[in-house]
């Protein structure tokens, strides 16, 4: 395990690699002062893969995505940095130039599907609106269109139902409904934000290998927001885990579960339970609360529940470091003078 | 084996909905609460398992069927009797931002079941609030404050001590947990399993987080559209589930680790839950049932005993 | 990412222990809920201004008629309508009588009028509608029925026809603009006593024991006074027009009482030789209704705990 002192950048192919962010900020600003929810991410998903960003509320994930899609709203947000989709910063286009790529070219999911249809229009109109923004279709070419896809994503007696309204579909229908409108116009890339968090478990597991099939049979790209670790180690083929507005770890999901290099990720794999686990295996829980965004900590974010600390971490935020095959992670433990000292000195010994 | 302190027997609980038909939320089960142990309640949304813990509570009168305190019919209980029953059993609530009064300070918070039931006043009162912000992590300085300053770990933590402070003998955690993030859910589940310890208390644990109900019971009920489809001592249940549903069920929840995951072997139920309002008659899992016959439509199968504290109710079985 | 590279130490890669106590913590100063809802208050411009106007108002009210040599009633056969001066500062009005004393003089008697009737009818309201939203069952069955059926009725028919029938004055006025006034807020409370009524922290306090009067004084009142408070200040204009309506057609204050609505009366039968007579009650009462209503639209945001 070599770990080098120099911050990384992120390595991507410009070939492969379908959205590369960089050094991105998001700043809100309130009666109680600025919150800063998303402090310098990098990042990039490559083509026809399915990246996973995970963390917890407040971590920045939903921003995260949002801002992809420039829907936050500017007066209270404030953006910098880039978002480079396909080449194109997607931060220099205009709101008509936006337009022109939401629903196109990047698809969204949210997570409330109760919220996320129009009440008073049907379903299949809900789809051909979509189609008829971005596509030359004629009225009855749409139509058929939209029956298809609505096919695609296994709405049973798809041409009954093509005129009923939502309240007549069930939470997972709806969400079917959903990802029919963010795959309508089959975009290269399908932004998924907690789709299936509202869900039960039996309709979760449904509606996500309706996302494997039609990645499979589309090749669209994912990036899928989620808390979830187990939807992650199902679905992801890359990760990045988030904690209070920043990324601490990114790398292939095999990795990452098996050998977690950020403390945060290694306490939160040990507090969750598993349905595999017997009882004996004691649940570990990470003391205290992510840090205020209003005035983030000097150092590194995790310091004051990591029990991993050192003197370094109170007062300079770490770099990303590389570890073996790919896997960076934000934390002064990767750096070469922390391992030196764990030669010396056998880890567990100092920390009484 | 340990007695009894609270039992259902053929509890059915019913809501008429004008216009709509009948809700029927609970609709015929037994459960026996055995003294020091933590049942888990599991099913999906709409199955009942939070009115069955009302109901047991005694927050709701059961529209059928009895439920026993201590082998006495809770219905019948008056004056002191009925006060201990409602003191004994309380309950833990599901949203940490709604169960708590905005109004009150979280000392009074605390101190509320104290200051009805007379427990103690003045000096007395203010320790013993301090005591049990103690028991649950919770310092001196935090008892004069509001619950809106609070996170959503530290608000159920003062739920918890404001159950704990008429001393219950019973906890009833309808979802305690689902609201709380991941990293703080472990806390929680943790401060509830060694107070259970500290205290001699004795859980019903409500919950749809399956990983999280293997961790902390000692046995499991499955709950199906009001009915109980299975229950069996925790191992047993997750390593030899014989109901269909608790087969799907387990199925369906992804695990942490991407290669056993990945290579798991799938059932995928077909359709939606169905909805609790006049169901038809019949075992109620025959809509999605992977292995459904035509003898399913007819009768609604009964818990069978299968041994070792397995109970079925499966025609199949 | 560093822009550059500070030297590390290697002392600085020494084991540390946060402090755990620090992470369960508060640092923000604890505020109460009103202490909170006058922060909010005090920061909305144009509420602390019509807070201000609103006190003006009741402060010349109290001391208006001391600052002028001239007593209210006093009449002056030589100074019939004069327009505002150094002397008289609104003006006098056709018996001679001087207009800034008798502006504020009516004013108790309006701002008194205004303020009580807006207080009995909320206090009705809270009570009635309290009474509905926690009964319910039939209880809030019959309660509605009877609230459908007094709303149907006009407000100002009800009023003048009971002002016919009884004796002018203070307390009739108060008495009809009672009697069907407190629908509105009974309606209102019933709505959040319903809402209330299934929040968890209630069913936790019934769970603990609670009575059903621990319930209401100790969970749903608090919780409501809220929207009490905006109701009444909102309340409030609307009595005021309403006393200077039944005065201005005759059937409220009588003379030599004064009120603002009396006050328009008479400005309005002399308005073609002295229209100051009537602007002057006129834009005192739209001025005061207006503060009313704008400081009502602050303390409802102010008030409104989603708006944390």
């Amino acid at each position: 395990m070599t770990a080098m002192n120099t911050p990384l950048t992120t390595t991507a192919s410009s070939e492969d690699c379908l959205l590369a962010v960089r050094n991105l900020r998001v700043d809100f600003t309130t009666y109680g002062g600025t919150v800063r929810a998303v402090r310098d991410i990098s990042f990039h998903l490559n083509r026809g893969e399915c990246m996973a960003i995970v963390g917890e509320s407040g971590c920045g994930k939903s921003v995260t995505a949002l801002s992809i899609l420039k829907l936050i709203p500017m007066p209270p947000g404030k953006m910098s940095g880039s978002i480079l989709f396909k080449g194109t910063d997607l931060v220099s286009l205009s709101e008509r130039e936006m337009n022109r790529i939401r629903g196109r070219e990047i698809g969204m999911v949210f997570q409330d599907p109760m919220t996320s249809l129009n009440p008073t229009m049907p379903i299949g109109q809900q789809v051909e609106e979509i189609l008829a923004q971005h596509t030359p279709l004629s009225g009855k070419e749409r139509r058929r269109q939209a029956l298809d896809i609505l096919r695609l994503v296994d709405i049973p007696e798809a041409e009954r139902r093509y005129g009923q309204y939502p309240h007549a579909f069930s939470g997972g229908m709806r969400q079917r409904v959903l990802i029919a409108m963010a795959i309508a116009c089959r975009p290269s890339l399908l932004i998924a934000d907690e789709p299936t968090t509202a869900l039960d478990v039996t309709i979760q597991a449904q509606i996500l290998e309706l996302v494997v099939s039609l990645r499979k049979s589309l090749g669209t790209t994912v990036l899928l927001i989620t808390h979830d670790l187990g939807v992650v180690a199902k679905m992801a083929d890359r990760i990045a885990v988030f904690y209070a507005g920043q990324i601490v770890e990114t790398g292939e999901c095999r990795d990452i579960f098996r050998n977690p290099a950020h403390p945060y990720t290694q306490a939160l794999l040990s507090s969750i339970p598993r349905i595999d686990a017997t009882r004996a295996t004691k649940l570990a829980s990470i003391a205290g609360t992510p840090p205020d965004l209003f005035s983030p900590p000097r150092g590194c974010a995790f310091f004051a529940r990591c029990t991993k600390a050192m003197r370094v971490c109170a007062t300079l935020p770490p770099p990303p470091l590389q570890r073996a095959k790919g896997q960076v992670a934000s934390c002064w433990l990767h750096h070469s003078l922390a391992e030196a000292r764990q030669k010396t000195v056998p880890e567990g010994a100092e920390r009484q | 084996m340990n007695d009894i302190l609270l039992q259902a027997e053929c509890l059915k609980k019913h809501f008429l909905l004008p216009g709509l038909g009948t809700l029927k939320a609970v609709d015929g089960i037994d459960l026996a609460l055995y003294r020091g142990e933590t049942l888990g309640l599991v099913g999906e949304s709409g199955c009942g398992k939070s009115t069955v813990g009302r109901t047991l509570v005694g927050l709701y009168e059961p529209t059928e069927g009895t439920v026993r305190y201590r082998g006495r019919d809770t219905a019948t209980l008056t004056g002191s009797a009925r006060r201990d029953f409602v003191r004994s059993a309380q309950m833990i609530f599901q949203d940490p931002y709604a169960s708590l009064d905005p109004r009150m300070t979280v000392g009074d918070i605390v101190a509320e079941g104290i200051d009805i039931h007379r427990l103690c006043r003045g000096r007395e009162r203010t320790e013993r609030v301090l005591e049990l912000l103690a028991l649950v992590g919770l310092g001196r300085n935090h008892a004069d404050r509001y619950a809106h300053e609070f996170s959503g770990g530290q608000r159920q933590r003062v739920g918890i001590a404001r159950a704990l402070a008429v001393d219950p003998s019973i906890l009833v955690c309808d979802e305690p947990i689902s609201a709380l993030d991941v990293s703080i859910q472990a806390q929680v589940v943790n401060l509830l399993a060694s107070l259970q310890e500290r205290l001699d208390l004795t859980y019903l644990f409500i919950s749809h987080d399956l990983g999280m109900v293997r961790y902390i019971s000692n046995r499991v009920a499955v709950m199906y559209l009001g009915r109980i489809v299975e229950h069996a001592p925790t191992e047993t249940l997750y390593t030899e589930p014989l109901h269909p549903y608790t087969r799907a069920l387990l199925s369906a929840v992804p695990l942490p680790d991407p290669d056993r995951e990945r290579d798991r072997q799938r059932i995928l139920l077909a359709g939606d839950v169905p909805s609790p309002i006049d169901p038809p008659p019949g075992c109620a899992f025959f809509s999605r049932c992977p292995e459904a016959s035509a003898h399913c439509k007819e009768s609604s199968p009964s818990l069978k005993d299968l041994g070792g504290g397995h109970f079925v109710a499966c025609v199949s079985r | 990412m560093l822009q550059e590279q500070p030297t590390l130490s290697p002392e600085l890669f020494e084991p540390i222990v946060a402090d755990t106590e620090e992470l369960e913590a508060i640092h923000r100063p604890s505020l109460t809920f009103w202490q909170d809802a006058w922060r909010k208050l005090r920061k909305n411009r144009i509420a602390t201004a019509s807070m201000l106007v609103i006190a003006c108002c009741v402060l010349l009210a109290l001391i208006g008629p001391a600052l002028v040599p001239y007593g209210y009633s006093a009449t002056d056969a030589s100074s019939i309508d004069i327009p505002p001066n150094r002397e008289h500062w609104f003006g006098t009005d056709s018996l001679g009588r001087d207009l800034w004393a008798r502006t504020w003089m009516g004013a108790r008697v309006s701002l008194l009028i205004g303020f009580v009737a807006a207080f009995v009818n909320s206090c009705l309201g809270v009570v009635i509608g309290g009474i509905a939203g926690y009964a319910g069952g039939k209880t809030d069955m019959i309660i509605m029925r009877i609230i459908d059926i007094l709303y149907a009725i006009p407000y100002m028919i009800v009023a003048i026809l009971l002002m016919v029938v009884l004796k002018p004055g203070m307390p009739s006025i108060i008495v009809a603009m009672v009697i069907i006034g407190w629908i509105k807020s009974a309606r209102l409370v019933r709505g959040q006593v319903l809402s209330l009524k299934n929040q968890e922290y209630v069913l936790a306090a019934r769970k603990l024991g609670a009575s059903n009067f621990r319930i209401i004084f100790r969970h749903m009142i608090p919780n409501t006074l809220g929207l009490i408070i905006t109701d009444l200040t909102m309340a409030v204009p609307y009595a005021i027009f309403t006393e200077a309506f039944l005065s201005y057609i005759g059937l409220g204050i009588q003379p030599p009482q004064s009120s603002w609505g009396l006050l328009a009366r008479y400005g309005a039968q002399n308005f073609r030789v002295a229209p100051f007579q009537l602007f002057i009650p006129a834009v005192v009462i739209s001025l005061t209704m207006l503060s009313l209503n704008l400081f009502g639209d602050g303390l409802r945001d102010a008030l409104d705990p989603k708006l944390r």
